[in-house]
């Protein structure tokens, strides 16, 4: 019989470990035995990735909390079971028994490719946070970790209850054992925060603006950081404000700052995300609930919210004052228009960089008729992306929604031209095309240098497991016959007599086929 | 303005490189599809690649996969230019997705090779440095290892292990909960 070559092993040692960073990590640890080359090359993976959730069982109905609230004793005794206990463990074994196998950077090897690898943990701050803490701390401090990604939570998101009684006893749990426990890493794993160059915070409240500020100074490399429920459960005086000299990446999420957030000093600021944010009672009409200072990097803002707030409407010139954003996401969630619309006089040229703009998830009822502020404030906008709020079901937890703000109202001069606008995508329809028909007809008469229109069909959804009432007849034309008057309707469009314009490319996409040139039968 | 500079495009995705083999065979791709490999692109800004690039290291066999490769996937990154979108969260990306799946059956048909053939195009993909071909083939040899016993894995791919059985013993008992 011919020897077969081992093609693999000749293969450089650079290739070989982005072999293994492929792997399951389990797989990529195995591959330690398969012989001495192996060995080095698995205790060298640049990154590593270890979540308690990977130590849970298969089956989410055995995965049982154990309500730690009045419990920091951390005894094994009496303890009913605990999966989340129990995965707590096993991760902590694990993460000792990989960074046990990692060279130190002192003692590494000259033919080494890397020093320090790169650690991407999701713990929670459970019994045995202190154990996961100075295993942290020594690695970093070691040189095993170079660079730390930590996501930190409490077990408060396992209560999607209705039950009033254990949501007052979770939001008690994250304040009485997530806060003092954070409070502890802080205190006595400098190394932690040291290495951290992402960090998500989640379900841990925060007392106030200035444990904020603690957490941010003692993280000079920090470059993402998220927040999930982590503002202040109370009301506060002083708004929150956020300075960093290395963050790019911002993400805040269900976090209460009254009043109000202000990313005062952010220099390097690339994308922001501010979503589900709570006023906690009416204040001034210029408070707004986010700001911006110094943030000369800032290309993406997105904003999302669901939470009904009565009257209140944020108002985008002053929070976008100081800022030159190129990418803007507005998302709705089929709820009432949070955005006050405003002349383009206010705006004062804060648009002057804005390309692209996607609003997201507009209720029918809300007509699309104030958009047209955004696009008067925006002279330069180049895309525009507008998603009809289509169907109710992943809101099925909440009440049913009631549009207050029917046809939010806004006027625009009948001779009003965009002259930048090129691109129209609407992802999906309402249950009557109507409004939309009329919602397009209108820009290509406005947008004179329109140049594509790109239509889909609502995507069948994947929560439901009935199609809602609705979708199935949102349906655009599904062939080239039906959807020539559709086009024509659109094209055909007066552009103004003095502009030779030209005409607009229109492709419609349904779900069934997904190539615009459409089924001919 | 304008115009002259879409036509200074177009003059430039046009020009052709010839790239020789190490049997000495030539072939003739646009600049668009060449440039996806780093070091290629690295050639072209340095000027060198007047009268052929020779690619010592690369069959004429191998060439041919390597450049019906980048030939789909440089017609994929000038889509996505040409549309000129900035669009990149998930509802953005879910229209494209048509055409994502097109390619990825592309690479699933690209990656039915023998295993001799699958190690050359590593070989080529990194000495070419082209980053998702790259990614495409390592993927595939980090698939089928997924779940095997060490056993497997040293018969499927001949590696042989010049581990003393205590030393072995040694790694399994440090690596334990990986094979639990």
């Amino acid at each position: 019989m011919m020897v077969e070559v081992d093609f693999l092993s000749q293969l450089p040692s650079d290739v070989l470990i982005s072999i293994l960073e492929k792997m399951d990590l389990r797989d990529a640890i195995r591959a330690g035995v398969l012989s001495r080359r192996w060995r080095r090359l698995s205790s060298q993976l640049p990154r590593l990735v270890l979540g308690y959730e990977d130590f849970l069982p298969k089956d989410p109905c055995t995965h049982i909390y154990y309500n730690e609230d009045d419990d920091d004793s951390g005894k094994e005794e009496g303890r009913p079971y605990d999966a989340f206990w129990e995965a707590s463990d096993k991760m902590l074994r694990v993460a000792m028994a990989l960074l046990a196998s990692r060279p130190s950077a002192a003692a590494a090897a000259p033919d080494d490719l890397i020093p320090g690898c790169t650690l991407s943990m999701s713990f929670l701050l459970r019994h045995n946070y202190k154990s996961v803490g100075r295993l942290l701390d020594d690695a970093v401090a070691s040189g095993k970790v170079r660079h730390l990604e930590l996501q930190i939570s409490t077990t408060y998101w396992l209560y999607k209850s209705d039950d009033d009684e254990t949501y007052t006893a979770t939001l008690r749990a994250m304040l009485r054992y997530g806060r003092p426990r954070l409070r502890t890493l802080l205190d006595s794993c400098p190394a932690v925060f040291g290495g951290l160059t992402r960090f998500a915070l989640e379900y841990t409240k925060l007392l106030n603006p200035d444990e904020l500020t603690e957490i941010l100074n003692a993280c000079p490399k920090l470059e993402a950081l998220s927040l999930v429920f982590a503002g202040s459960l109370s009301r506060g005086k002083c708004p929150w404000s956020v300075r960093h000299a290395r963050l790019s990446d911002v993400s805040f999420t269900c976090c209460n700052f009254y009043p109000g957030l202000n990313l005062a000093w952010l220099p390097r600021l690339e994308r922001c995300t501010f979503d589900e944010w709570n006023y906690y009672g009416a204040a001034a009409e210029q408070n707004q609930p986010l700001t911006f200072g110094h943030v000369p990097c800032l290309q993406t803002l997105t904003m999302s919210n669901t939470l009904r707030h009565d009257e209140r409407v944020v108002v985008l010139s002053q929070i976008l004052a100081n800022t030159a954003v190129a990418d803007l996401c507005l998302d709705f969630n089929g709820r009432d228009i949070w955005v006050k619309p405003e002349t383009p006089k206010r705006f004062n040229n804060i648009f002057g960089n804005l390309q692209h703009l996607k609003i997201h998830n507009v209720h029918q009822e809300c007509g699309l008729t104030w958009t047209m502020f955004l696009l008067q404030a925006a002279p330069s906008l180049k895309e525009l992306c507008i998603k009809p709020w289509d169907h109710e079901c992943e809101m099925s937890n909440y009440t049913p929604t009631t549009i207050k703000k029917k046809n939010v109202a806004w006027e625009v001069a009948a001779d009003f031209k965009h002259y930048n606008l090129t691109q129209l995508t609407i992802l999906g329809f309402y249950s009557t095309g109507e409004a939309i028909v009329a919602y397009l007809q209108y820009l290509a008469q406005a947008a004179v240098n329109l140049q594509e229109i790109h239509m889909y069909e609502n995507e069948p959804c994947d929560e439901c497991s009935d199609t809602p009432a609705g979708i199935g007849t949102t349906r655009i034309p599904q062939t080239e016959k039906d959807k020539d008057p559709l086009r024509e309707s659109i094209s055909l469009i007066s552009r103004g007599d003095d502009e030779p314009s030209m005409p607009i490319k229109i492709f419609m996409y349904s779900s069934s086929n997904q190539h615009s040139s459409g089924t001919h039968s | 303005m304008a115009s002259a500079g879409s036509g200074d495009e177009k003059a430039a995705a046009a020009a052709m490189i010839t790239l020789i083999s190490s049997d000495n065979e030539k072939f003739e791709v646009t600049e668009a599809t060449a440039t996806l490999s780093q070091t290629i692109r690295h050639m072209i800004e340095d000027g060198c690649t007047d009268g052929g690039v020779p690619l010592p290291n690369v069959t004429s066999k191998i060439l041919a996969r390597v450049i019906e490769y980048c030939k789909k996937h440089a017609t994929a990154a000038a889509g996505e230019e040409g549309s000129s979108s900035s669009f990149s969260d998930a509802a953005f990306l879910e229209v494209d997705r048509a055409f994502l799946e097109e390619l990825e059956e592309f690479d699933d048909a690209f990656l039915e090779v023998d295993r001799a053939t699958l190690f050359d195009l590593i070989l080529a993909a990194n000495y070419l440095d082209i980053k998702g071909l790259l990614n495409l083939t390592c993927q595939k040899v980090a698939d089928s290892v997924k779940g095997k016993t060490p056993e497997q894995i040293r018969e499927m791919y001949n590696i042989v292990n010049d581990l003393t059985p205590e030393e072995e013993a040694e790694i399994r008992r440090e690596t334990q909960w990986a094979f639990e």
